[in-house]
């Protein structure tokens, strides 16, 4: 009830998209994060769209009509070519690991000063 | 300390700390909203994003907490918090501050069951029916109205704030992640404490506190009250860096690393359930007791108590070995635990940039038509569904990465070994895994 099926998409970039939208049980809609894109389905009632997936990246489609409790989650993906954001989080959490382990070394080898005692900073 | 800034050294903050009409106000505009809440829960429409209750309490007030309360002030909200107050007035005996002898046994709280415990299994509880609960006004409602039934009766049995102190989960939240937060209760000077013989701050402390003995603020609830009583002006309210409490110094509890995991777990499925894309893992959160329930009650009690528990005891257990320390292995996961705060409290705050950004459009909408009554008082009533921007997904990337930095610091700190570096990289690992395993959920 709740639930796109299928609910998770995954296209080119630069392919035209045709979303054909039925409601199976009460009024559902469809918004596409990153694009200005929006459908709404009455019961049973086909509707469609098209348009050209010219970013990439990965992006939630959400129902835009309040259908039930759940519908603020009533949630699905759309793969658009690459998903170069989780591949730079990948990046960005080496990065993160590398300098927390540069500070530390740091902060260490500033400790082992010979006027100060060995050992790892408190602060 | 050199670096902490004392708030009382300002006359206008010190006069509002001490005052109890400033705490007092808020607290019953708190305590009002909170009644407006329950009724609004039981009286409003039963569609979640029509409904006051739902919208305000697991919207509003859950973002405010995470995103502004406990990161920039620790458990600044257990100090505005409604909940404990009806009790506190019948222990009291009066309303602003104690006057006479007040109601109730004035027990001492069961020493098999303090700690964390009860609090992670409450907060495991929030989880495990949350899909209900965080879309059923009355359900809502109802947990609202038994925690504020409960607060009462234990206060009425038990001394101080029982409620808070041993089973408030979100307690339990804040109270975790306070140790990362930017403020702190200390005493200015030790040695006033030591020769003054009265402790009128313990006596005064609804927490249970001994402010000399504070060396974390987890459970510190931020109320002031040593301030207030203290005859020799020895309290202070410091500002200081974040994550002060977390270091090889400070002693730390083996419920305090399960209260860690417990909140790691929760802040996966949690992002599973509410912003990922599978419908029928919510269709089976939210049917409480049908056979797919059970599949995902009994999943998320695997992830909760077996894996990720397992996990990070497999990575202090590893470190252990590499690094040749020789301590027992429950020692070593509630001091090291302690990598929990920080790469918690990021994923958490990133999971809520990621639900804010979507959902705050409900917010004005029950604000002109709280009870989804068909009402418009403010002319906000129409809804619109939120979108995520570039800029949300990137904050969320950017957030969890800095969790990750800081948990890898927190790591190499509290080792204590003389290898830090082969005994922290297990934890690093762990920390790095469950970083990876958000980042897909939220932006993946």
């Amino acid at each position: 009830m709740f639930q796109f099926s299928p609910a998770e998409i995954t296209v080119n970039a630069g392919d035209r998209v045709t979303i054909e939208l039925v409601a199976t049980d009460v009024v559902h809609g469809f918004s596409l994060d990153g694009y200005d894109f929006n459908l709404t389905a009455e019961p049973g009632q086909t509707v469609s769209k098209t348009f050209v997936a010219d970013h990439s990246g990965s992006f939630r489609f959400r129902c835009s009509v309040a259908c039930g409790n759940l519908h603020p989650f009533m949630i699905g993906k759309l793969q658009v070519g690459q998903n170069s954001l989780f591949l730079r989080a990948i990046a960005l959490g080496i990065l993160a690991v590398a300098a927390g382990m540069w500070t530390l070394h740091s902060s260490a080898r500033k400790a082992s000063k010979p006027t100060e005692p060995i050992g790892m900073s408190a602060g | 300390m050199m670096n902490r800034v004392d708030l009382t050294r300002f006359p206008t903050i010190r006069s509002l700390l001490r005052s109890r009409w400033p705490q007092f106000l808020i607290r019953a505009i708190t305590l009002a909203g909170f009644v407006f809440t329950i009724l609004a829960g039981l009286l409003g429409s039963a569609v979640g994003s029509h409904n006051f209750s739902i919208i305000f309490v697991w919207i509003a007030w859950w973002t405010a907490l995470k995103l502004f309360f406990i990161p920039f002030g620790g458990r600044s909200w257990c100090s505005i918090c409604p909940i404990p107050m009806p009790g506190e007035w019948l222990q009291n005996g009066g309303i602003l501050q104690p006057k006479g002898k007040g109601i109730g046994l004035n027990l001492r709280w069961p020493k098999f069951l303090r700690g964390d415990w009860l609090q992670a299994g409450g907060f495991m509880m929030i989880g495990l029916f949350s899909a209900v609960t965080l879309t059923s006004p009355l359900v809502t409602a109802l947990v609202l109205l038994g925690i504020i039934v409960l607060s009462l009766v234990l206060s009425l049995v038990f001394e101080r704030r029982a409620f808070c102190n041993y089973l408030c989960p979100i307690g339990g939240f804040t109270g975790l992640y306070a140790q990362a937060g930017p403020v702190e209760v200390r005493v200015k000077d030790s040695s006033v404490c030591a020769a003054h013989s009265e402790k009128t701050c313990y006596t005064a402390c609804p927490w249970g506190q001994y402010p000399l003995a504070l060396k974390s603020s987890t459970a510190c609830g931020l109320c002031m009250e040593c301030l207030r009583v203290c005859p020799k002006d020895n309290i202070a309210v410091n500002l200081r860096p974040w994550g002060s409490d977390l270091g090889p110094k400070t002693k730390h509890r083996l419920d305090e690393t399960f209260l860690g995991l417990v909140m790691l777990a929760s802040a996966l499925i949690d992002s599973a359930v509410f912003l990922g894309p599978w419908g029928e893992l919510k269709s089976a959160a939210y049917a409480i007791g049908s056979g797919s329930w059970w599949v995902f009650a009994g999943a998320f009690l695997l992830l909760t108590l077996v894996i990720l528990p397992g996990l990070f005891g497999l990575a202090v257990w590893a470190g252990q070995k590499l690094s040749g320390v020789k301590e027992s292995l429950g020692k070593a996961m509630a001091q090291q635990g302690q990598v929990l705060v920080p790469l918690g409290m990021m994923a958490w705050i990133a999971f809520t940039v990621s639900f804010a950004f979507t959902k705050f459009g409900y917010v004005l909408p029950v604000v002109s038509d709280p009870l989804g009554n068909g009402w418009n008082f403010l002319g906000t009533a129409a809804a619109g569904v939120g979108q995520e921007t570039s800029t949300s997904l990137f904050l969320q990337v950017g957030l969890l990465a800095l969790g990750l930095f800081w948990a890898t610091r927190v790591a190499g700190r509290i080792t204590g070994s003389k290898n830090p570096g082969k005994q922290s990289a297990p934890l690093i690992a762990f920390s790095a895994l469950f970083t990876l395993a958000m980042a897909w959920l939220l932006v993946g």
